[in-house]
């Protein structure tokens, strides 16, 4: 029934449509994700750029009247599955294909907790184990050094850059195998905005990531695979390569920002 | 004109904040210059002693330490059953209901909630009255019953801060749980609740501070004049409000209606420490969370 994605391929997306209370927000996407590798996502407000990341982890269905039509195709661990049809639990779709949100969503309760918390509660880790896990995604993000002390306080004292990379590590301590990122960038400052760049271009020998983008620039610094989304459509898939053209560039500019 | 029309809105926006406060300070003033000299020991417990009072080995007839003693308890025993429910209901309206049967059912807390206290304490009775007839032969006006009813009162504040509280929490609080794997309950009781915690405590403070100073349910479902300190669930009880009515209304000498200031004094008091309990109690919460 799963037949292999193509080689080098992490997701597949078939006849993707999503529709919020009858409106349609994607309409027909086909694409192609690889493994191990940085795709931005660019395409103007309203686009449907989120609405394609959430499609990956089902979250769209978190929001009243979503209907979602087509296949999404994913590659987690050694098995291929059919994110809308192989029943695979909610829950640990969600762990496997991690993300992280425009404006950083820490748990309202101590930067340890909001580790410790889903570690117990999504991959029921053990008590004695939660310390180490937390220190180890701690350092995974480079922020043990900077929160090693303040474990106890709430998150919320932390600040935006600081929470940013703390969902990150949110993300990370659960294993995932995909990470989706909703511009994350968008809410910090340029140093920690750059923190968090250089973490994703790290990431990527690991995971698969997909990142939303609204700057050029970090399209630029970041992108292996650049997708334009226009009107709830694919209208451009382009290799680094390619995007590196100067007239490549000018004509997203025209059709993205 | 438009420069005038806005000065004049000022003022009257002024003017309307400077009322509420004329009011709120004529009324405490008031209160306490009629009250506040008789604060102290014979106010609660008459002239006997303060251990055989508190204990009850001794009747207090003319003090109120039964009416506090029988708000105490009824207040506890109301709040006991209305917020478990009423965050129950409110988790359930909020997270789990929708379509029709949401409405329906927001439609039924509205009408709950627009009741008027002497309907629900002819329901306590007339409830009395059925079971009388029915099941329960020997059942009589008690302060179970008298709590049970004020329970009803305040159950639909309870579920409205609750429900809106949960709603009102910004989408990306409300996403935070699932997208990390966190199952609907999980997320409810390890995100939603915690964010919302002030809001709930608010919505238990207004349901106590109500339960305590209703007075038309309890008259009709079990409180007496100089009934002492309750005895049982099933027992006649005194009330802070129902004395202080009554105080005011059949007073015989001006000591007992300085009495009725007293008593209403006492009761704001408490109320005011209800409300700086549930800050300590919301601060002492936050911190058990890190």
């Amino acid at each position: 029934m799963n037949q292999p994605l193509s080689y080098g391929d992490a997701i597949r997306i078939d006849g993707l449509r999503v529709s919020f209370s009858s409106k349609l927000i994607l309409k027909d996407v086909n694409l192609a994700f690889p493994a191990r590798t940085i795709s931005v996502v660019i395409g103007r407000s309203g686009s449907g750029k989120t609405t394609l990341l959430r499609a990956l982890n089902r979250l769209n269905e978190c929001f009243p009247g979503c209907e979602t039509s087509g296949t999404v195709k994913m590659q987690l661990r050694d098995t291929v599955v059919d994110v809308y049809r192989d029943g695979l639990p909610l829950a640990e779709l969600r762990r496997r294909v991690g993300m992280v949100f425009q404006v950083p969503n820490v748990l309202p309760v101590s930067i340890g907790r909001n580790l410790a918390l889903p570690l117990r509660l999504v991959l029921g880790i053990d008590k004695r184990e939660i310390p180490d896990r937390i220190e180890e995604a701690l350092k995974s993000v480079h922020l043990w050094s900077e929160v090693r002390d303040r474990l106890k306080d709430r998150a919320t004292t932390l600040s935006g850059g600081q929470q940013q990379r703390l969902c990150l590590a949110r993300v990370l301590a659960l294993q995932p195998d995909v990470l989706l990122l909703d511009e994350p960038t968008a809410s910090l400052d340029f140093r920690s905005a750059m923190k968090i760049e250089e973490l994703l271009l790290h990431l990527k020998e690991k995971y698969t990531v997909i990142a939303v983008s609204h700057s050029l620039s970090q399209t630029r610094r970041l992108a292996d695979v650049v997708v334009v989304l226009s009107g709830g459509r694919i209208v451009r898939r382009l290799s680094s390569s390619e995007f590196s053209e100067h007239q490549a560039v000018e004509a997203l500019l025209e059709a993205a920002f | 004109m438009e420069r005038l029309l806005e000065r004049l809105f000022v003022a009257a926006a002024w003017l309307s904040a400077l009322f509420t406060l004329a009011v709120v300070a004529i009324f405490i003033g008031f209160l306490l210059f009629r009250g506040f000299g008789t604060l102290g020991a014979s106010l609660f417990f008459g002239n006997v002693p303060i251990m055989e009072a508190v204990t009850g080995r001794l009747p207090v007839w003319h003090g109120i330490w039964p009416a506090v003693a029988g708000t105490f308890f009824l207040v506890v025993l109301s709040a006991a059953m209305a917020v478990p429910l009423g965050l129950a209901s409110g988790i359930y309206l909020a997270e789990y209901a929708n379509g029709r049967w949401k409405s329906a059912l927001s439609f039924a807390v509205d009408l709950l909630a627009g009741t008027p206290s002497i309907i629900m304490g002819l329901f306590g009775f007339a409830l009395i009255l059925f079971l009388r007839k029915t099941i329960l032969p020997e059942a009589n006006v008690c302060l179970l019953m008298a709590a049970l009813c004020l329970a009803l009162l305040v159950l639909p504040y309870m579920v409205r801060t609750t429900q809106v509280a949960l709603e009102g929490l910004p989408e990306s609080t409300r996403i935070a749980g699932p997208s990390i794997g966190f199952t609907r309950w999980q997320n409810i009781q390890h995100v939603l609740l915690p964010a919302s915690t002030k809001a709930l405590l608010s919505g238990v403070i207004l349901s106590v501070g109500r339960a305590a100073e209703d007075t038309a349910v309890i008259l009709l479902t079990g409180v007496v004049a100089n009934a002492g300190l309750p005895a049982s669930l099933t027992d006649k009880f005194e009330a802070l409000p129902f004395t202080i009515y009554y105080l005011a209304a059949e007073y015989r000498t001006p000591e007992e209606l300085d009495r009725g200031f007293g008593s209403a004094l006492f009761l704001l008091l408490l109320t005011a420490a209800l409300f700086v309990a549930a800050r300590v109690l919301q601060r002492a919460f936050e911190r058990d969370r890190r």
